[in-house]
């Protein structure tokens, strides 16, 4: 498996000089061909600035940001725009994105225009096919975005996104503004592109439930930190971070075959700005112990390729017990 | 929705509310005046028999309410009585300044839009940069900077130090004659008239004035675009118009295009405000302008003038508040109708 995006120790801030926010901090992240990465995490948890920082909109105060093999993270932005027929995103609200005046047809023409030299008669063509590929309903190329639901606007997006062969595709929050029927569509046509166009896909969700079906790996985003990072099946068997588990038993209440309750977490969904040394997590987590609150836990390794950013999974007492 | 040039009624109505507002305050001027009525409208020694003529003409000896209501109607009538410096009167006095005043608007105002908009435009753009640093920094010293010290500045520097400029003696050097009114502007009218002469001297003698208020307006306006597209760039519109791969200069369009609006307020707000720095600045420079019209009346307390001058500044930011909402509107229209 070839890898085609990394992150190497990346941080992020954002803002002014003023005032400068950590958004993401030493992020360690692959994604490779015919692969869907799933992220998770709550809002503020810097899921659409890792999206960015991926496509190198955003630029990181440190790391590494690699795309192909190729350190892309001091490119100047002319440089930059030429691999961005190489590397796409659709955005969580396709509606507020999509310019309202051009036509479906019009919209997915555009990134061939920007990017690939063809002629009009291959780009028609192209569009044609395009639009086979995402199974666009016949008369629907000419209806401009006011006249589609958000479930076939974000298909467009997806569209534009594609259009290009990308070898990177990052999705933020796609189907967030779907319905449950749209939204299961969206997955799996996913699914199908990444099985038939060898590229890496980056799919970024506000809950486990919503990657579940589709992704390969999950990594849960916590504060700017990846806490969790696995195989799909292992994290949902066995999540190891006590925000992970957390979070699939809130998201999971209906399966019977998971015994217990739900754990409930104390306290708001943290922003930046509250950030106190030690574990991130320590504020809200349930099993939290003195030494957390010191000690920032760093990624350790389990089993051949899981990793999980908690002082007690060494010791296997990371688990939150299920009666209290 | 909204109907049709109902904020433009809406702000007539508010206009002449203001109006009302700003006569009343002028009358309360006169009547609770430092001196009597007479003096104030008449100069320090007004004759027994202008004197006996002020009285007549405002009514002086009337009771208050119809001195108030005449005062209103003959303002709106333009009569604003007579400046007792000048002893033309006012409105004539005006008339005859205004050209004057509007010429180093105007030039101003372009040359302050040309240089500001374009500098916060590049300051938004190189974030983070040496580059927004700078026009940020130049921005903010230029914002703080008193007018009139500016205009010394540029005036020891060019005219002193440096002999590029002439002396900040009005209009035009005064071995010349000036050309026939056509436009107003000498420098325009001394073109128009094919007289190189004139128009050279006119022109010598507007750039440092223009320059002055050019800075002033473009300090602010870079300010306030840098500030405007800034929001752009933050918008995931934006984000995404990057994401595709977009161009420099179509990026700078869809950012403008997003912050027409701001832009467009804040250069409004440049326009109603310019007036008091125009005052000043001619002050300075000798222009012989509506403002300096009205600083000097203030300062010598020739309350005919200054009354015309105060409610001219209002119908000034009044008049800018029309067109600003006009433009929004039609823009708005346009918008909807694509
Ligand atoms: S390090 Fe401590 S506070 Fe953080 S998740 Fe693990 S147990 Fe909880």
């Amino acid at each position: 498996m070839s890898v085609v995006a990394e992150l190497r120790g990346v941080s992020v801030e954002l803002g002014d000089d003023d005032r400068r926010v950590a958004a993401l901090t030493r992020i360690d992240l692959q994604v490779a061909a015919g692969q869907i990465l799933g992220v998770a995490g709550e809002s503020g948890a810097g899921k659409s600035t890792l999206a960015r920082t991926l496509l190198r909109l955003v630029q990181p105060q440190a790391g590494t940001v690699l795309l192909e093999g190729n350190d892309i993270t001091a490119q100047p932005e002319r440089r930059l725009r030429r691999l961005r027929g190489r590397m796409t995103m659709t955005f969580r609200n396709p509606l507020a994105v999509l310019n309202p005046r051009m036509t479906v047809r019009a919209l997915l023409e555009e990134p061939l225009r920007l990017h690939a030299r063809l002629t009009a008669p291959a780009r028609r063509a192209a569009v044609e096919a395009l639009a086979e590929r995402l199974r666009l309903r016949a008369g629907e190329l000419e209806l401009r975005p006011a006249e589609l639901d958000a479930g076939r606007a974000q298909l467009v997006g997806l569209g534009r996104a594609i259009a290009t062969q990308p070898r990177l595709l990052v999705l933020d929050e796609p189907t967030c503004e779907l319905d449950t029927v749209a939204a299961a569509e969206f997955l799996a046509l996913l699914a199908s592109l990444r099985d038939s166009a060898d590229m890496a896909i980056v799919l970024i969700g506000h809950d486990i439930t919503a990657l579940q079906p589709v992704a390969d790996r999950i990594a849960v985003l916590y504060l700017g930190e990846i806490v969790e990072e696995g195989p799909t099946a292992d994290l949902l068997r066995d999540a190891l971070h006590p925000y992970s588990q957390a979070l699939l038993s809130a998201h999971l209440p209906a399966d019977p075959t998971r015994r217990g309750r739900r754990i409930r977490l104390r306290g708001e969904a943290p922003t930046p700005d509250d950030r106190t040394p030690g574990c991130g997590f320590a504020p809200r987590c349930p099993i939290a112990e003195n030494r957390c609150r010191s000690g920032a836990p760093t990624p350790n390794q389990i089993g051949t390729d899981r990793r999980v950013a908690c002082l007690r999974v060494l010791e296997g007492s990371s688990r939150i017990p299920l009666t209290r | 929705m909204e109907r049709p040039g109902r904020t433009i009624l809406r702000l007539l109505g508010i206009a002449a509310f203001v109006f009302l507002v700003i006569a009343f305050i002028c009358f309360m001027l006169i009547k609770l005046g430092a001196a009597p009525p007479v003096v104030l409208l008449g100069g320090p020694n007004p004759m027994p028999e202008e004197r006996a003529q002020l009285i007549a003409e405002y009514g002086l000896n009337q009771p208050a309410v119809v001195q108030f209501i005449r005062y209103v109607v003959r303002t709106l009538a333009g009569e604003f009585g007579r400046s007792w410096q000048t002893g033309a009167t006012v409105a004539d006095d005006l008339l005859a300044r205004l050209p004057a005043t509007l010429e180093l608007m105007v030039y101003a105002l372009l040359l302050g839009a040309l240089i500001g908009i374009p500098a916060g435009v590049a300051a938004a753009f190189s974030r983070g940069r040496a580059e927004e640093r700078t026009a940020r920094g130049a921005g903010l010293v230029g914002a703080a900077m008193p007018s009139f010290l500016l205009a010394l500045l540029l005036l020891l520097v060019f005219f002193r130090w440096l002999d590029l400029s002439p002396a900040p003696s009005g209009r035009l050097s005064v071995v010349l004659t000036p050309p026939p009114t056509i436009t107003g502007s000498y420098f325009i009218d001394a073109i128009l008239m094919q007289d190189a002469a004139a128009a050279r001297s006119a022109l010598g003698q507007l750039i440092l004035p223009v320059l002055t208020l050019a800075l002033l307006i473009a300090a602010q306006l870079t300010l306030q675009v840098r500030t405007a597209i800034l929001m752009q760039l933050d918008t995931a519109h934006f984000a995404y118009a990057r994401a595709q791969g977009m161009s420099r200069d179509m990026l700078t369009g869809i950012a403008m295009r997003g912050a027409a609006p701001s832009i467009w307020a804040a250069f409004c707000g440049q326009c109603a405000a310019l007036l008091g720095t125009t005052a000043v600045i001619e002050y300075v420079f000798a222009w012989g302008g509506v403002g300096q019209y009205g600083l000097e009346a203030m300062s010598r307390g020739d309350f005919a003038v200054m009354q015309a001058f105060i409610l001219l500044s209002a119908a000034l930011s009044l008049l800018v508040h029309l067109m600003h909402a006009g433009v929004r509107r039609v823009a708005r229209l346009r918008i909807r109708r694509a």
